[in-house]
């Protein structure tokens, strides 16, 4: 169940919030577990066995790997099987039918791909459980004896689906240590609020007009402009789907007292592609950092070539993190070459003169731009064909009505993603938080804004969440 | 974004007003999601979409929707479905792709009922009703969003080329000078004309009759002058999902006629039978109602809706029988048509469900005129679909006893997954539904009739079964749904006990023949 639909706004989140704060304070982590178990079967159906089972492999090996601490070598395999059991359990529910589409064309087989359901937040959880035990394994934490605290950790309810993937030392303080905070509670459910309406009134809107565009790829239909309004359109409505997620998953998480990092910093701001990175889906890039990057040596490696293996490694798991399909890994690599062209050539952190910075933060949306109509094409040809168009290469028309039309029709929608892409809005209102008057009315307006999303959520059939499928 | 601690009061305010709309909105709803939990099915996407329809003051969340789309500017609604011009009239976007193949079918049937009619020397008329995104009428470009304007004009070119009468009532509102202009012409809410226009419709029609065919109608009965007025707001078909706030509402006229009438209304498949003023039997009373807002339909005031087969008896008038094939395009028209004839039968091919009434009504009666008239949007189907179908299942030659179906309910109740149908012979039909699929490619079938007597009925199919698409793991299945209205009369008269379904593979060349269900009649 998504968190726009109204059974999730009306039935499970208000019975989760009171019964969060009713129940007994040693009885709160079971309650709220046995929420995300029901919240996970009403989304996947009775198919929960791979979360279970990451679950209890996950905590088992966790605990084996603490107590195999002064045993190196054991402990050291012991983590591998572990790390190999989760890498097996995404491998052959995410990409297995792909490696096999990959060897019936290479060697001319016929070889029947699988009916597998992929289980929803698979790569959430799994990321999750791994950086678990690489922390127990690094010694950077202890194992959770508990297991309704771990099992609390893996499937917690408002970040299964779609992350962000919390670390366990940023969340096992307030497995034991909740109280009841109105700040937290405030500012949760604005951030909820907040992430709803950017989902709701702005990534479904911008997700009509991207469908249209990348589903008349072929056709005469697709025009060089519609081709750049859907990629435009497109950039916004991953942004606000996914951020909005991530907002409405911080929110929920706050409001029943659980904290959590950012997974977004107005990426599109960023001035260069390696900063896109510090800013877009933050707990990923940041667990391939420290799990991949780092383990490999990083940047603190002797030879040039050994940091663009690293990279490499990085930027392609990147790719295939996302999906089974050659799409992600070239647009994997696309941000590959990005990387390399800024660490090695261009430097461009160090341009210093106002129109060089100016140029290349433009070029840096250019590439954003460019690099999420890969990942949203449905094959590399079809990527190939709408970057052709949007050059003007493939002798599409460059505009016609339907194309003025949707532009006017959602120029208001895009002026106003445009500025919520910046922190224009939160530097204006955290100044004046303390103000009893602003909060009023700033409480006023988000009330306002959560039953314009209500609306939304009853009205529209439209909701597509783009995440879920990772 | 970060927070800043609150040391006031104020931090209180959201968490409360939050919880105010939370709680109380939840509670508000909560019977709701009671009544569909509690017999145990879980369907999701079921409760999902029951729950939304159910919502408290669902209508005024959907105005405040509508409200939040103006203030955005936009003009488009939903996925591609509906968008308002300049004036406000609201379009049907139709992704349709309209083939020379639709108009060549319609033309096929037109010139075989032209054959048959000009054999019983019946003269003929098609009556075209122009299409919103008519050239010169409407503020966008023609065919912007759906091709019936060009269809329009292709369809029209071909009844020409085949002398086929036609009146263009698109052309006609262009040159004549006494056409209404577009905003008066279109609801903007809703997919008919308005009262006006089907008046004006109607004279045109009435000027063609009068010349052409043996009818001699008064010209009065669509003067609009000659009847009492009644104004109703009204919000049609093409707004709802919009509310208040995102298109005005339009104005429904009725005109009821101000001097004696007797009618006696006649649907023997139905078992209606209506006698009396012109106003309880060819309209239905909604007048009467005592809830009336702006969502009443008046459309559906006229006539007999979902009815395939109907007579209009005037008993004041002795001369002019028409029989009128038609959507319910020109309702009002033909409603108003009646105070002028003694006899209009109508035929809406969209309910025949296999059975030829053209054929029957045509043996049961004489009839000075035929006339075809029909909305630009059905050209994506063909308007006489039992011929084509009958041609088809003719020529196809494989049968296969693959079970690819499902027969879930009878007349509502659960089939318990046998082959005995229960029904009641006082029921007027026995409707059949459940789900049926080309399972050898995963796909939907093409088409799927059931057979039972000597006919052959066609289901309407691809309907919403989402929780097939679920167990099979394929969302190809999403829309495999099938129902189909088999009436009373036809089981009875052909004395049939069994029926089973054909279902056509997704290539359309192949049939996948049922075992048969047996027909259980009880009172």
């Amino acid at each position: 169940m998504s968190f726009s639909s109204p059974i999730f706004l009306f039935v499970f989140l208000p019975i989760t919030i009171i019964l969060a704060y009713m129940v007994r304070d040693e009885l709160r982590n079971i309650f709220l577990l046995g929420v995300s178990i029901l919240f996970y079967w009403y989304g996947q159906g009775s198919f929960i066995m791979p979360l279970s089972s990451s679950i209890l492999l996950n905590y088992i090996i966790g605990l084996a790997i603490e107590k195999c601490r002064e045993k190196r070598r054991v402990c050291k395999i012991i983590f591998v099987i572990g790390v190999l059991g989760n890498v097996a359990m995404l491998y052959v529910f995410k990409y297995l039918n792909f490696t096999l589409e990959i060897i019936n064309k290479a060697c001319r087989k016929n070889i029947s791909s699988l009916s597998l359901i992929l289980p929803i937040g698979l790569s959430f959880f799994t990321f999750k459980a791994i950086s678990y035990l690489a922390d127990i394994y690094m010694g950077k934490s202890q194992s959770e004896k508990n297991p309704f605290n771990f099992a609390l950790y893996i499937s917690f309810f408002p970040q299964i689906m779609s992350g962000p993937i919390a670390r366990y030392n940023d969340f096992k303080d307030d497995l034991v240590r909740r109280k009841f905070d109105i700040n937290e509670l405030s500012y949760g459910i604005e951030r909820f609020i907040c992430g709803l309406g950017k989902k709701l009134i702005l990534s479904n809107t911008f997700a009509i007009v991207a469908d249209k565009a990348f589903g008349s790829v072929g056709s005469s239909e697709l025009t060089v402009c519609l081709s750049w309004l859907g990629s435009i359109c497109y950039t916004m409505q991953i942004y606000f789907d996914f951020s909005g997620y991530s907002d409405m998953a911080i929110g929920i998480g706050n409001m029943i007292g659980f904290r959590c990092k950012e997974n977004f910093d107005y990426p599109y701001i960023s001035k260069t592609g390696t900063e896109f990175w510090r800013r877009w889906h933050i707990s990923l890039s940041s667990w391939f950092r420290d799990y991949v990057y780092f383990p490999l040596g990083g940047s603190r490696v002797e030879k040039k070539f050994r940091l663009f293996m690293n990279l490499s490694a990085v930027w392609i798991l990147t790719g295939i993190w996302h999906g089974a399909n050659w799409t992600f890994i070239v647009w994997g690599i696309f941000w590959l070459i990005i990387q390399i062209i800024e660490k090695f050539a261009l430097h461009p952190e160090k341009f210093t003169h106002a129109y060089s910075k100016a140029i290349y933060r433009f070029i840096t949306l250019l590439f954003i731009n460019f690099g999420w109509v890969v990942f949203r094409a449905e094959d590399i040809n079809k990527a190939a064909a709408y970057i052709g168009t949007m050059l003007g290469w493939n002798h599409a028309a460059l505009v016609n009505p339907l194309d003025i039309f949707l532009f006017r029709d959602n120029f208001v929608v895009l002026l106003i993603g445009i500025v919520l892409s910046t922190p224009i809005m939160t530097i204006i209102c955290e100044k004046r938080h303390d103000n009893l008057v602003f909060r009023a009315v700033e409480a006023v307006a988000l009330t306002g804004l959560l039953l314009v999303c209500i609306s939304y959520s009853i009205s529209v059939t439209y909701n597509p969440f783009i995440y879920f499928d990772f | 974004m970060k927070k800043m601690p609150c040391k006031n009061i104020g931090v209180w305010i959201l968490p409360v007003l939050f919880a105010i709309v939370l709680f109380f909105l939840a509670g508000a709803n909560l019977k709701s999601f009671y009544c569909l939990i509690k017999d145990g099915k879980i369907d999701k996407n079921a409760i999902e979409n029951e729950y939304k329809s159910e919502f408290y003051r669902k209508d005024q969340f959907l105005d405040l929707y509508g409200m939040s789309l103006s203030a955005l500017g936009k003009k488009m609604l939903g996925n591609f479905e509906y968008v308002k011009d300049e004036s406000g009239i609201v379009h049907l976007i139709s992704s349709a792709s309209i083939t020379e193949e639709s108009t060549e079918q319609f033309l096929k049937d037109i010139l075989k009922l032209k054959e048959s009619l000009d054999k019983q020397g019946i003269p003929l008329v098609y009556v075209q009703i122009p299409s919103r995104e008519m050239e010169g009428y409407s503020d966008y470009p023609s065919n912007a969003f759906n091709k019936t304007d060009k269809t329009i004009k292709d369809l029209k070119k071909k009844l020409d080329d085949n002398n086929i009468d036609n009146i263009d009532i698109g052309e006609k509102c262009l040159d004549s000078p006494d056409a209404l202009p577009k905003d008066q012409f279109f609801f903007k809410t809703d997919i008919h004309l308005t009262t006006d226009a089907e008046m004006w419709v109607g004279k045109q029609l009435l000027a063609y009759l009068n010349e052409n065919t043996p009818c001699e109608i008064a010209p009065d009965i669509f003067d609009i002058n000659t009847y009492r007025k009644e104004t109703y707001s009204f919000r049609g078909n093409l707004a709802r999902e919009g509310g208040k706030y995102f298109t005005k509402a339009d104005e429904f006229i009725i005109y009821i006629p101000d001097y004696e009438t007797s009618f006696l209304l006649s649907n023997p498949l139905q078992g209606v039978e209506k006698s009396g003023i012109f106003d309880d039997t060819v309209m239905n009373s909604y007048t009467r109602l005592g809830d009336i807002d702006e969502y009443v339909y008046w459309v559906t005031n006229y006539l007999q809706f979902t009815s395939p087969f109907y007579n209009i008896t005037n008993n004041l008038k002795d001369k002019n029988n028409i029989l009128i094939i038609m959507d319910s395009m020109c309702f009002r028209t033909v409603s108003y048509l009646s105070l002028g004839c003694h006899k209009v039968t109508i035929l809406d091919p969209r309910y025949f469900g296999g059975t030829d009434y053209i054929d029957i009504a045509l043996k049961g009666d004489e009839y000075d005129a035929v006339i075809v008239c029909h909305s630009s949007t059905l050209f994506g189907n063909s308007f006489f679909p039992e011929q084509e179908q009958k041609e088809r299942l003719n020529i196809l030659n494989s049968e296969n006893s693959v079970t690819t179906h499902s027969l879930d309910y009878c007349n509502g109740v659960w089939t318990e997954n046998t082959n005995i149908l229960n029904a009641s012979r006082t029921s007027p039909y026995i409707e059949l539904s459940g789900w049926a699929a080309d399972l050898q490619v995963g796909l939907p079938a093409s088409n799927v009739y059931v057979a039972i007597g000597t006919h052959i009925l066609k289901c309407d199919y691809g309907i919403e079964s989402q929780s097939l698409a679920d167990y099979f793991n394929n969302i190809n299945l999403q829309n495999a749904g099938f129902n189909v209205k088999i009436p009373m009369d036809l089981v009875i008269t052909d004395q049939a006990d069994k029926c089973s379904l054909w279902v056509v593979s997704a290539d359309g060349t192949t049939v996948y023949k049922t075992f048969d269900y047996v027909i259980n009649l009880g009172e």
